[in-house]
C-alpha cells in the first residue's frame, strides 16, 4: 500500500485531472456572472468614454469610505460572535446521541427558514422599550429604566448574528461529526489535560470549520443591509444601502457597479495579504498533502518568512512557551491529580459549554415563540399579543391558489438549484482541494464573490443577457440567478469537509484495485456527505428565500413564495406571512425526518471506525 | 416537474387563458396592479368593469413598476407590461431617460380631463393617485388640543414630550419641508428648498427621534407597536390602523402630499389599449370607486361628486383637507444644479447621508 505521493494510477490521474472539475461550475459562472459583470464594469467605467470618474467619487465623497469601513468592522464583529456562539453550540450538536442531535439541528434550522423579515419584525417586538423583553426586566425588578436594546448598534447585532448563526454552526457541525473523538481521548490517556487535548487535538482537526463558517458569514454580512436598517439605529447603515439607492432610486448604476466593485476587490485583497502574511486565512482550504505555497511573488515570500522568522526567534517563543505552557502543565496536573473530583473545573468548563450551547439555542428559538401565535392573530396586521384568535390566515393560505401557486414553485425552484449547485460545488470543491494548480486562490475568490456582491447589481447585470436568450419570465432563469450565489455555499462548506479526510483512505481504496469514480462514490462521498448535505441546506434555504434577482428576472407570470409576500408587505403586513413561516417550520422537521431515516450507510465508513 | 410547471402558468394565466376567445377581436393591456388590498381594490374599481365596457382583456399583473426594472425593460427591448405606476419623483426621472411613451390626450373625455389638474396632464404620464405625509397622533397618550397641530409646534420637545418617528432620507424623500415649516419658512416659500437650513433644522429634533422608518409599512408598525406615540406616516397607513380600532388621530394640518403617475414604457406593444386604461382609470366614477376601498386621494377632482361624506373626511384631496395641505414639488428634486451637476435629489441624499454619521 502506498501512502506517499509517488507511485502507481493513482498519482497519475489524481494532480492534473481532478483539477478540470472545477470547470463546469468556472463555466457556469463565466457566462452567467462574469459576463454580465462585465458589461456592468464597463458602464462603471462610464464606457465608451473611460473614466474613473464613480471610482473616484467614492473615494473622494468621504462618506462611502466610512460607511465601508463601518460594514467591515459591523460584518467582523458579528463574525466575531457567531464563532464565539457557534462553537460550543456545534461542539454539543456533534457530541450528542443521534436524537438529541436531530432534535438540536431543528432548533438551529426552524428560525433559518422563517422569512428574514418575519423574524425581524419579531426582534422589534421583543427588544423596543415597552417591549416583552423590557417588561419581564422591568417588572422583576433587574432594571429600573427599559434598556436600549433596539435602533442601535445592539439591535443590528442580535437581528444579523440571530441571521447569519446557522451559517456557523452547520459547517462547524459538519466538521466535528467527521473528528474521531478517540483521539481526544488518547491524548488524555497519554496524560494531557482536557484543555491540552482539546486545544492540541480537537481544535486543529475542527480549523476548516472555523475557517468556511466565518468566511460564509463575514462575506455574507458584507452585503447584507435589510437587517442593520431595521432594527439599527441611523447611523447603522451599511454599504449595500447606499449601492441599492443609488439602482432603485437615482438610477446611476455606474456608481452603483463601482461601489460593489470596491468592495469585492478590497474584500479579496484583504483575504489575500492576510493569507501571505498568516498563511491561514487564505480562501482555499487544502488537504495536508498540497501546503505548498502556490502563487509566486519575493515579496510575499519575504514577508512569510520574516512572519515566520519573527514568530519562531527565540523571544517570541519563549512567551509562547512561557504563558501556553504554563497553562497546559497546570491543567496537566490538575486533571491528573484532582481530574476526577466531583467539583473539578473540568466539569466547571463542560458545564459552560453547554450553558452557552443552550442558551444560542433559546436565542436562535426567541422569535418563532412570537411568529407563530401572531399566525392565529384575529387583526389583519402583525400585532403582539393577538387581540383575538382565529384560523384565517391559514384558512386564507390554503384557499388560495394565489398563496400555494407561488409556494409550490418556489419549493421547486429551491429544489432545483439545490441540486444544481450542489452538483457543480461538489465537483468544483473536489476538483480545487485535490487538484493542483496554480490559479486556485483564482478560482475560489471567483466562487465565492457572488455573496460579496450586492443581489440588486447581480440582478441588474443578469437581466440582459437572460432576457437576450428569452429566459426572463422563464423557469430556468431564476434557477440559474440563485445558483450563482448558492454555489458560493456549497463550494465553501464541502472544501472544508474534504480538507479535514485522511487522503490515505482514498489511496488505500485506489491501491486494492477501486477506481477513481468507485474510490468517490464508495470512500469520500460517504465522508463529505455532511458537508454536501448542509451545503445543499444552505444552496435551498438561499434560493427559497431569494427576493432580489428573483423580482428582476420572473416576468410577469412567474411569482415565487418570497415574491407573493414582498407584493402584500409593500402595502400591508398582513399576518398570512406569519401563517406561513410556522408552516414552513415543518419543511425542516420532514427533511431531517427523512435524513434520520436514510442516515446508517456513511456510519460504518467513518474514520476511525474502520 | 414539466406538469407542475403547466399547472403554474395555468395558475397565473388563468383567467387570461379563459378569456382569449372573448379577447381576439379587442386585443389586451398589461398593467401592474401592485399587491394586497392594493391589487384586490385596483380588480375591482379599475380592471373588471374595463374588461366588461371596453371588452379588452387585462392581465392584471399583481406587482409594483420600479425605474429600475422600466430601464431594463426598455434597454432591453424586453417591455413586458403597458401600464405602470410610479411616483412623480421617478417619473420624472422615467422620462428624461427617454423610457416612457407620451401619453395621448385624445383618449380620454374633455369632461374627465378637465378634472385633472396641469400637474397631472404630464406629457409622458398622467397623475392618478395622492397620498399625503400627515402627522398622526396616540389620542390617549396625546388628546386633542393638547398635542402640536404644526411642525414648528412637533419640533417643541420640551412642551410636547413624547416619542417621535420620521421617515428618513435615504430614498430622498426625506423630511426636508418639514424642517423647513419647523424652522418658521411659509408653506409657499419652501422651493427651492434652502439645504443647509433643512439639516440645522433636524438638527434639533435629531435627539427626540425614536425610529426613522424607510417603508411605509414600516412607519404603521412603529405606531402600532407603540414605539412612537406621536410622528410623521403616510395617512393610508394611519388608516389602516383606524380601521383596526387603535386610537390614532391624523392631523391633516401641513401635511405634504405625492403624486403617482401612470405610465406606458417605450415599446408598449399595446400602446393604444394603455392610453385606454389610463383614461378610464383616471374617470371620476372610478376614482371614486378605489378611493371607497383604499383611503388615498383620487387626482380627479370630480371624483368627490361621487365619494360618501364619511369616506371624503380621510382623503387627502378632499376639499376641505386640500386646504390644510401643500403637493411636493418633485420637479425641483429632479432639477440639475448647473454648479454641481447633480439633481437636486442626489445632493439631498448625498447630505443625508453625510448627516446620518454626524
Amino acid at each position: 500500500m502506498s501512502t506517499d505521493d509517488t507511485p502507481g494510477r493513482f498519482a497519475r490521474w489524481r494532480r492534473p485531472h481532478v483539477a478540470f472539475l472545477v470547470v463546469p461550475a468556472v463555466l457556469f459562472l463565466a457566462v452567467f456572472y462574469i459576463y454580465p459583470l462585465g458589461r456592468l464594469a464597463l458602464v462603471s467605467l462610464e464606457a465608451p468614454n473611460f473614466t474613473l470618474v464613480n471610482y473616484v467619487a467614492f473615494f473622494t465623497e468621504g462618506v462611502y469610505v466610512r460607511v465601508l469601513l463601518q460594514t467591515f468592522r459591523v460584518a467582523a464583529t458579528v463574525t466575531l460572535l457567531c464563532i464565539l456562539i457557534g462553537y460550543p453550540t456545534a461542539y454539543v450538536l456533534a457530541r450528542a446521541n443521534p436524537r438529541l442531535r436531530t432534535v438540536l439541528l431543528l432548533l438551529v434550522l426552524i428560525p433559518y427558514l422563517t422569512s428574514f423579515l418575519v423574524r425581524t419584525y419579531a426582534w422589534m417586538v421583543l427588544l423596543h422599550g415597552k417591549g416583552i423583553i423590557n417588561s419581564v426586566l422591568l417588572s422583576t425588578g433587574v432594571v429600573d429604566q427599559p434598556v436600549k436594546l433596539i435602533f442601535n448598534q445592539i439591535g443590528v447585532h442580535i437581528g444579523m448574528v440571530h441571521v447569519m448563526l446557522p451559517l456557523m454552526i452547520l459547517p462547524l457541525f459538519s466538521i466535528m461529526r467527521g473528528i474521531d473523538f478517540r483521539l481526544v481521548t488518547a491524548a488524555q490517556s497519554l496524560g494531557a489535560g482536557p484543555t491540552r487535548a482539546f486545544w492540541r487535538v480537537f481544535f486543529p482537526l475542527s480549523l476548516p470549520g472555523v475557517r468556511s463558517g466565518c468566511l460564509l458569514v463575514f462575506l455574507l454580512s458584507l452585503g447584507f443591509y435589510i437587517t442593520p436598517a431595521l432594527l439599527g439605529g441611523l447611523r447603522d447603515v451599511m454599504l449595500a444601502t447606499f449601492i441599492e439607492v443609488h439602482v432603485t432610486q437615482l438610477v446611476q448604476w455606474g456608481f452603483a457597479a463601482a461601489a460593489a466593485f470596491i468592495l469585492l476587490i478590497l474584500t479579496l485583497v484583504g483575504f489575500f495579504v492576510v493569507g501571505r502574511l498568516t498563511g491561514a486565512a487564505s480562501l482555499v482550504v487544502m488537504d495536508q498533502s498540497a501546503k505548498a505555497p502556490s502563487a509566486p511573488g519575493a515579496i510575499a515570500r519575504a514577508v512569510n518568512r520574516a512572519w515566520d522568522a519573527l514568530a519562531d526567534s527565540a523571544p517570541v517563543r519563549a512567551l509562547r512557551a512561557g504563558i501556553i505552557g504554563l497553562v497546559h502543565r497546570w491543567d496537566d496536573w490538575r486533571w491528573r491529580t484532582l481530574g476526577h473530583g466531583r467539583t473539578s473545573p473540568v466539569k466547571i468548563g463542560r458545564l459552560a459549554v453547554w450553558l452557552v450551547a443552550g442558551l444560542a439555542l433559546v436565542y436562535l428559538i426567541l422569535p418563532t415563540f412570537i411568529v407563530v401565535p401572531i399566525s392565529f392573530s384575529s387583526a389583519s396586521f402583525l400585532r403582539f399579543p393577538p387581540p383575538g384568535y382565529s384560523l384565517r390566515w391559514y384558512a386564507n393560505f390554503f384557499s388560495d391558489m394565489r398563496w400555494i401557486g407561488p409556494t409550490l414553485l418556489s419549493l421547486q425552484i429551491a429544489l432545483a438549484t439545490a441540486i444544481l449547485s450542489t452538483v457543480l460545488g461538489t465537483l468544483a470543491a473536489y476538483g480545487l482541494v485535490r487538484g493542483r494548480f496554480r490559479q486556485r486562490e483564482l478560482v475560489m475568490s471567483l466562487i465565492v464573490s457572488p455573496i460579496i456582491v450586492p443581489s440588486i447589481v447581480i440582478a441588474v447585470s443578469l437581466y440582459g443577457p437572460l432576457a437576450q436568450v428569452g429566459m426572463i419570465g422563464q423557469w430556468s432563469g431564476i434557477v440559474i440567478g440563485h445558483s450563482i450565489g448558492s454555489l458560493a455555499y456549497v463550494v465553501v462548506i464541502v472544501t472544508a469537509t474534504l480538507a479535514n479526510f485522511d487522503v490515505a483512505m482514498e489511496r488505500a481504496s485506489m491501491s486494492l484495485g477501486a477506481g477513481p469514480l468507485r474510490t468517490f462514490w464508495r470512500v469520500t462521498f460517504p465522508l463529505i456527505r455532511p458537508g454536501i448535505i448542509s451545503g445543499a441546506i444552505f444552496a435551498f434555504i438561499h434560493s427559497f428565500d431569494e427576493l432580489v434577482i428573483t423580482l428582476l428576472v420572473s416576468g410577469i407570470h412567474t411569482q415565487t413564495l418570497p415574491m407573493k409576500m414582498w407584493e402584500n408587505i409593500k402595502n400591508e403586513i398582513d399576518p398570512t406571512i406569519a401563517a406561513v413561516a410556522s408552516l414552513l417550520i415543518l419543511l425542516p422537521v420532514v427533511v431531517l425526518g427523512t435524513l434520520e431515516l436514510t442516515r446508517g450507510r456513511g456510519k460504518q465508513l467513518r474514520p476511525g471506525v474502520i | 416537474m414539466k406538469r407542475l410547471k403547466t399547472i403554474l402558468a395555468g395558475v397565473a394565466l388563468g383567467a387570461a387563458l379563459a378569456g382569449t376567445a372573448m379577447a381576439q377581436d379587442k386585443g389586451t393591456v398589461r398593467v401592474h396592479i401592485g399587491g394586497g388590498d392594493w391589487a384586490d381594490a385596483n380588480m375591482k374599481a379599475y380592471v373588471e368593469p374595463f374588461e366588461k365596457e371596453t371588452g379588452i382583456k387585462v392581465v392584471a399583473v399583481r406587482d409594483w413598476t420600479s425605474v429600475a426594472k422600466l430601464k431594463l425593460m426598455v434597454e432591453n427591448n424586453n417591455v413586458e407590461i403597458d401600464v405602470g405606476g410610479m411616483p412623480w419623483l421617478d417619473y420624472l426621472s422615467a422620462k428624461n431617460s427617454g423610457w416612457l411613451e407620451e401619453i395621448d390626450y385624445k383618449a380620454f373625455k374633455p369632461d374627465e380631463l378637465a378634472g385633472l389638474s396641469d400637474r397631472d396632464r404630464a406629457s409622458h404620464g398622467t397623475g392618478y393617485i395622492y397620498a399625503a405625509y400627515i402627522q398622526a397622533y396616540n389620542n390617549q397618550k396625546h388628546p386633542a388640543g393638547k398635542r402640536p397641530t404644526t411642525w414648528a409646534e412637533f419640533w417643541d420637545a420640551k412642551k410636547f414630550p413624547g416619542q417621535r418617528t420620521m421617515r428618513q432620507g435615504v430614498y430622498g424623500s426625506g423630511p426636508w419641508e418639514e424642517a423647513l415649516l419647523a424652522d418658521g419658512v411659509p408653506v409657499d416659500k419652501l422651493y427651492p428648498l434652502d439645504i443647509d437650513r433643512v439639516f440645522k433644522s433636524l438638527d434639533k429634533i435629531k435627539p427626540h427621534i425614536a425610529k426613522w422608518w424607510k417603508e411605509g409599512a414600516e412607519g404603521q408598525q412603529v405606531f402600532a407597536d407603540g414605539i412612537a406615540d406621536m410622528g410623521q406616516a403616510f395617512n393610508g397607513r394611519i388608516g389602516n390602523l383606524q380601521k383596526q380600532g387603535m386610537p390614532i388621530d391624523i392631523e391633516w394640518n401641513q401635511g405634504k402630499m405625492q403624486v403617482d403617475f401612470y405610465v406606458v414604457p417605450k415599446g408598449a406593444q399595446n400602446k393604444a389599449n394603455a392610453m385606454k386604461y389610463i383614461a378610464f382609470a383616471t374617470r371620476a366614477d372610478r376614482q371614486a370607486a378605489f378611493s371607497e376601498m383604499i383611503p388615498y386621494g383620487p387626482s380627479n377632482k370630480n371624483a368627490f361628486k361621487f365619494i360618501k361624506a364619511e369616506t371624503a373626511k380621510n382623503l387627502p384631496t378632499s376639499p376641505e383637507n386640500l386646504k390644510k395641505m401643500y403637493v411636493r414639488d418633485d420637479n425641483w428634486y429632479q432639477q440639475t444644479n448647473a454648479a454641481t451637476g447633480k439633481t437636486n435629489l442626489q445632493t439631498l441624499i448625498e447630505r443625508w447621508n453625510k448627516w446620518i454619521l454626524e
